[in-house]
Parts: C-alpha cells; structure tokens; sequence
C-alpha cells in the first residue's frame, strides 16, 4: 500500500481550510463551519430577557420554568426574538406548545401562559441578590392562540 | 510571487508531512468514542417535542418539518452504532459516513429550534476529515484485520507504517482546532477591540447568568480579575496556532485552554466539553503515550551480566 496521500487530499484540503477561513471573516454560520463568534460582541449593563408565567382559574401566577425547555432559555430567548415576525399560525402552535408544557407541569386548571419581557441593570445586584426585574407583558397564549397584549 | 511559492510549498510540504498511522488510528478512536458519547446523552426528544419552533437552519432546509420522534431515535441509535463500529475500525466505508449523516441530522434538529450550537462543530469537522481519510484511519489499531483474517494477526500492524496518508488528516484536524480559537479569537478584536479585556465586558457576561454562581460572582466582583482573565483567555485564543508549529507550546496551550473551558461550565453553565476533548485527541501523541504506559507496565528485561 501506497505511502503517499491519494490525489483527492490536496483539493480535499484546500476547500475545507478555504470553508473555515471564508466562514469565519465574511462571517456565515454554515454548521459546523462556524462563525465562532460567541461572546464576541461587548456586553453592556442593561440587559434583557423573558420570562413565562402559568395562570390557573383563579387568576395565581407561577413561574414557568423556560431553563426546563429543551436547551433551556437559549431556545426559549432564541424562539421569542423572532416570534412577532412567525406567522400567527406558526405563533398558534408554539404557544399551544407551551400552554401543554405548563398543563403537564401545573396541572389541567392551568388557563394561560403569559409571556414577559424583562429588563434590568446588572449594577443593581447586590450580593447574591438579584437585581431587581422590570416585566411587560408581551405575549398570551391560550387555548385560542398567542395574542400580543405589548 | 516567488515567496508565495515557497510559503505556499512550505505549508504542503507542514500538511503533507509523514505521520505514524497508529497516530491517525488514535484521532479515529478517540473521535468516534467521543461522537458516540455525545450521540448518546443527547435529550432529542425533547427537541422533538418543541417541533413547532423549528427554523431550518442551513441545510436543514430539506426537511420540510421536523424529523419525528421515530426517526429521531433511529438515527440517534444508527449514529452510536455507527460511531462504536468506526471506532473499533469495523466497515469504516459505512460506519463513518453513517455517523457523520446521522450526527448532522441530529445537531441539525436541535440547530434549528434555537441558537446555533458551537460546542460540538469541532468535533463534526473532525469527522468530516476522518471521512476523508477513508481506509488510512483503520490500518492500525483496527479489530477488522482480526475479524477478516483471524487468527492471523498480521494485519493489524504492531509497528504501524509511516507516511503522508497518514500525516494529512491528522494535520488538518490540527489546523481545524487552530484555527476555531483563533478565530474566536479574531471574532473579539473585530467587534470589541481592546475594550473586551479593559471594560465591564466579562463582568457583565458573568453577572448577566440568570443563577450566577459563587464562581461567577467572586471574579465579576473583582474587576481587576475579571480583566486578566478576560486578557488571559483572548490571548490565548488569538495565538493558539502556535501550537501547530511550537509544539513545545502544546504543554502550555492545551492544559490552558482546559482550564478555561472548566472555568466557564463552573461559572456560566456553558459546556465545551465536546470541544477541548476534541483537541486533546487530535493534539496527543497517543502512541507515544501507549509506549510508555507499556513500558512502564512491563519494563524491558535488565540485560544479564556475563561473568567470564
């Protein structure tokens, strides 16, 4: 057996090295040539994010726990970013999706599934305490759909 | 244009340089076990279950609508077969192609309903090269010459042979991993400059966590830590192809580069597991190690005195 590299490496190599190369400056994010551009970008002290809230019958809230989502709040922060921009039946389905999700979790007398968006100053941590959350409502989802109350 | 030529011939002659096939072999074992790990502990299902957020992400876009939960499976039990079989060196024609398509789908899905996942595109790009590197992976520490050819063992090379077939994809995996920290690296000069070592920036990143831990709340209420941590870690992305030619530097670089991954599970919940692994596999001279383990476990005899 031959010793020397078979004659389709060279160009073998040349596109994938020229692939991570051109995806990473233009950037394109073509998994798995990434744009490895994680935390690239400079974080500031106002910072923004969701939150999902269960309404049963009588009107009590409890926190609907998005990290408990399949890839946590990364998929659920990714979801709600682009959500006005869906189609409403698109928008439909995954607030259908979520209403199930908080059924399971809290039971069949869970009615609603508000949506959030909070805002807060990381300067205001104190300790371990966090700072304080500002919430707007944004979304509802209910057996009817999602409707945006923001 | 003669300087080019050279460079250009160097950099052919730096890839294309002879390598111990039990090298390859160890890139390929260590690859595909890894592959089969992370195939394995992945919750699809639960990806599945939110089928109604799915955005295709690249080419994912032939698929109309998310794979179901049956095809999941299917291929998440195909893609661990597949890897285990590659990593024993059985059918590498078939094994590795069918865990690199069933690895692909099944990161696809779970890139499609979220951000895109970076923690495991090394690993993918190595396998990418592995399958590349077609029959070359499973010339040596390969059970298929003993499976074929038994009880003839002299398939399997004890000494394996040497040569550019083995030294290319070995080369590229190293430039692949190279070049992902250097460009996140170069990522962070680009959009921040020097503000992402001197400003709040890490801080923020820290205490933006929505649980910081204790981890993260010591460095970010200590700025002058936060800065040489933030300083530590650019620095080294951004001169980490050093490696490849300092090899040296590996003793540095490596156990570093581990060191921050670990830092960033304890303190941000992020794990890059699948990518520092991926980089200990490809830059380990795993049969010098092997050597030595044996040597170390049965010590060649002392040679005996002749008393004449």
């Amino acid at each position: 057996m031959s010793a020397a590299a078979p004659r389709y490496a060279r160009p073998f190599v040349a596109v994938f090295l020229a692939a991570l190369v051109v995806c990473a400056l233009v950037p394109l994010n073509f998994w798995p040539f990434s744009n490895w551009e994680l935390f690239s970008r400079l974080r500031r002290d106002e910072q923004t994010g969701w939150a999902a809230v269960a309404v049963d019958r009588t009107g009590r809230e409890r926190v609907y726990p998005a990290t408990s989502l399949p890839h946590g709040y990364r998929g659920f922060a990714a979801v709600l970013a682009g959500f006005s921009e869906r189609s409403a039946a698109v928008r439909d389905a995954i607030c259908a999706d979520w209403l199930y999700d908080a059924t399971e979790r809290f039971g069949t007398g869970t009615r609603l599934v508000r949506i959030y968006r909070l805002e807060w100053e990381l300067f205001d941590r104190h300790g371990n305490r966090e700072a304080p959350r500002h919430r707007t409502m944004e979304w509802v989802c209910s057996t009817k759909g999602a409707s945006e109350t923001g | 244009m003669r300087q080019a030529e050279n460079l250009l011939r160097r950099a052919d002659g730096w890839v294309f340089a002879h390598e111990d096939g039990r090298r390859l072999a160890a890139i390929r074992i260590g690859i595909c076990a890894l592959l089969a790990l992370r195939l394995a502990i992945a919750d699809y299902g639960g990806t599945v279950r939110h089928a109604t957020a799915f955005q295709p992400h690249f080419y994912m876009d032939v698929f109309e609508q998310m794979p179901s939960l049956e095809v999941a499976t299917i291929l998440q039990i195909c893609g661990i077969v597949a890897s285990l079989a590659a990593m024993v060196g059985l059918a590498l024609r078939v094994s590795v192609p069918l865990a690199v398509v069933c690895s692909l789908i099944l990161d696809g899905m779970v890139n499609s309903v979220g951000r895109v996942i970076v923690g495991d595109a090394l690993l993918m790009l190595c396998m990418l090269v592995l399958l590349a590197s077609g029959a070359a992976a499973g010339e040596a520490w390969s059970i298929r010459g003993r499976v074929h050819r038994a009880p003839k063992p002299a398939i399997v090379p004890r000494s394996a042979s040497i040569g550019a077939r083995y030294g290319w994809p070995i080369r590229t995996a190293m430039i692949a991993c190279a070049l992902a920290y250097f460009f996140a690296g170069v990522q962070k000069w680009r959009y921040s400059g020097l503000p992402w070592v001197t400003s709040d920036n890490l801080r923020w990143i820290l205490d933006s966590q929505a649980h910081p831990d204790g981890l993260a709340q010591f460095i970010a209420d200590r700025p002058l830590l936060a800065h040489v941590f933030a300083g530590g870690a650019l620095l080294l992305e951004t001169t980490f192809p050093l490696v490849l030619f300092v090899p040296r530097l590996r003793w540095l670089f490596i156990p570093g580069l581990i060191a921050m991954h670990v830092g960033i599970r304890v303190a941000l919940g992020l794990d890059y597991s699948a990518q520092w692994l991926t980089v200990l596999i490809v830059f380990v001279n795993w049969p010098v190690i092997v050597a030595r383990l044996r040597r170390t476990v049965s010590p060649a005899p002392a040679p005996r005195e002749v008393h004449g």
